[in-house]
C-alpha cells in the first residue's frame, strides 16, 4: 500500500474502507449462518426435489423450472455441482465420467452433484431412462422438460446463454459457472475446489 | 488526527473480517479480484460478443457452392441489396439445430423475399466434428433442400467476434449491420407445431414497421460451439 500524504488521498482511502466495510456487512447479512433454516429442513427439501415423482421412472421429471428451482438455492454449508446435460449432447456425455468420479470420491456431507437432463420432452421417459439404466448412473438425475427456455435460463444465471454442457457450482452465495466441457477430471476437481 | 481515523477504520474493517468468520476469505478474494489472473475457463465468450445495437463485422467465408461470400455481396430473393440479414450459426450435428432445418428453409423463403435473407454459418471445429465438415455440409444441404447460403467458419474467427456460443443462434442485422435481434428462432425448439412466437419473423416485422424488435434478445438451449 502506498503512503498517503495528501489530504485528498486520505479521504479517498476512507471512502474505500467504508465501501469495503459496507460490502462486508452485506456479505455477513447474506451468510448462510445468519439466514439459514435448520439443516434438517434443507435436507428434506433436497430429498423431496430429487425423489422420483412418477411410477417406474428412477428420477423426477419436472415440466416447469419453478418446481425444481430450489435445487439452485440451497443455503446449507455444502457445495452444489449442478450439471446441465442431455443424452444427445456428445460433450456432455464425455464429461459425465468426471462427475461420476467426483461423486464417488467426494464426501457427500460436503458436496452434492445433480445432473439436470434437458432431454426433449418426448425422450424423458424413454431414451433418458434407458441411458440412466444402461450406464448404471449413480448420480442423482433430474429431468427438466420445460421448453420455455427464455423464461428460466436467466434464473440459473444471467450470464448463461443456454449452450450445454453447462455447470453451475455454488456454495451459499458464492457461485461459479463453467459453460464449456471439462476436459479432465482434474479440471473439474480444481474448478469445484475453488468454491469450497 | 487523520492517522488515527485511518487506524480506527482499519480496526473496524479487521473486526468485520473476523465477524464474518468463514466468508472473510472469499471477500478478500473478491477485493483482490482485479489483480488476479483470470483463468481461461472464466472467460465467458458471450460477455465479449455483440450486443443488440452493436455493429456486426462483415466476413468472407466459403460456402457449400465453393464460393467466398461476405454480407456485402449477399443479395435477397429479388436480387436486391438486402435490408437486413438473419446471420444464423448452425450445424449438421446438433439435435437442436437439426430440429430447425426445415424451419430455416421456410424462414429464408419468407424473409429473403422481404429483403432479409438467412445467412447460415457453421462454426464448429470440423476436426472435432467431422460431421460438420464441408462435404457433410454439402450433403446435408442437398438432403434438406437448403435454399440459403451455408458457410463454413473454417478458421473459427467469425463466431467469436459475434460472441455466438451455441447452435442454433441468430443475429438479425439491419442494412447497416447493426444487431437488431439476437437469440432464438422461435419459442419451441422441440415441436414446430407448438410454436406460438416466431421471434425472428416478429423482429423483421418490427424493423419493417420502423420499430425496435421487442423482445430483442431471447435465450434458448443449444449445443455449445466446438473448439479446441
Amino acid at each position: 500500500m502506498v503512503t498517503f500524504t495528501a489530504r485528498k488521498l486520505h479521504s479517498q482511502f476512507h471512502l474505500v474502507l467504508m465501501v469495503l466495510a459496507c460490502g462486508l456487512f452485506t456479505a455477513c447479512g447474506n451468510s448462510p449462518a445468519a439466514t439459514q433454516p435448520a439443516a434438517g429442513a434443507e435436507g428434506e427439501e433436497l430429498a423431496r426435489l430429487l425423489a422420483p415423482n412418477e411410477a417406474d421412472i428412477p428420477y423426477p421429471i419436472y415440466d416447469s423450472f419453478a418446481e425444481m428451482a430450489g435445487l439452485l438455492k440451497q443455503t446449507d454449508d455444502r457445495t452444489y455441482v449442478i450439471n446441465f446435460w442431455a443424452t444427445w449432447c456428445g460433450p456432455c456425455v464425455e464429461e459425465m465420467a468426471y462427475f461420476e468420479k467426483l461423486g464417488s470420491e467426494a464426501d457427500e456431507e460436503d458436496l452434492q452433484i445433480v445432473m439436470v437432463s434437458l432431454d426433449f420432452q418426448k425422450d424423458v421417459r424413454t431414451k433418458l431412462r434407458r441411458f440412466v439404466e444402461d450406464r448404471k448412473l449413480k448420480l442423482p438425475v433430474v429431468a427438466l422438460a420445460d421448453g420455455d427456455y427464455n423464461a428460466w435460463i436467466d434464473q440459473v444465471d444471467p450470464d448463461w446463454e443456454g449452450a450445454i454442457p453447462y455447470t453451475l457450482v455454488y456454495r451459499g452465495d458464492e457461485r461459479r459457472q463453467h459453460s464449456v466441457k471439462f476436459n479432465s477430471y482434474e479440471e473439474l476437481q480444481n474448478f469445484v475446489a475453488e468454491v469450497n | 488526527m487523520m492517522k488515527y481515523t485511518n487506524l480506527f477504520s482499519l480496526f473496524t474493517l479487521v473486526l468485520l473480517f473476523f465477524a464474518c468468520g468463514q466468508p472473510a476469505a472469499e471477500e478478500t478474494e473478491v477485493v483482490a479480484d482485479e489483480n488476479k489472473p483470470v483463468a481461461p475457463v472464466e472467460a465467458a465468450p458471450a460477455a465479449t460478443g455483440l450486443k443488440v445495437g452493436d455493429i456486426a463485422p462483415d466476413f468472407s467465408l466459403r460456402g457449400i457452392d465453393d464460393q467466398e461470400h461476405s454480407l456485402k455481396t449477399v443479395r435477397d430473393a429479388n436480387g436486391e441489396v438486402p435490408k437486413g440479414y438473419a446471420v444464423t450459426f448452425t450445424c449438421n450435428t446438433c439435435p437442436f439445430a437439426k430440429g430447425y432445418e426445415d424451419r430455416l428453409v421456410a424462414l429464408h423463403t419468407k424473409l429473403s423475399a422481404m429483403g432479409y435473407p438467412v445467412v447460415a454459418v457453421q462454426p464448429n471445429d470440423t476436426s472435432l466434428k467431422p460431421g460438420d465438415n464441408m462435404e457433410a455440409m454439402k450433403q446435408r444441404a442437398a438432403d434438406k433442400g437448403f435454399n440459403f447460403l451455408y458457410l463454413l467458419d473454417e478458421k473459427q474467427e467469425v463466431y467469436p467476434k459475434y460472441g455466438a456460443s451455441k447452435t442454433p443462434e441468430v443475429y438479425l442485422l439491419d442494412a447497416g449491420l447493426k444487431v437488431r435481434y439476437h437469440g432464438a428462432i422461435d419459442d419451441n425448439a422441440q415441436n414446430p407445431e407448438a410454436v406460438t412466437i416466431n421471434y425472428v419473423e416478429a423482429a423483421v416485422a418490427a424493423l419493417e414497421a420502423g420499430r425496435n424488435p421487442d423482445p430483442a434478445d431471447v435465450k434458448a438451449i443449444g449445443c455449445s460451439i466446438k473448439a479446441k
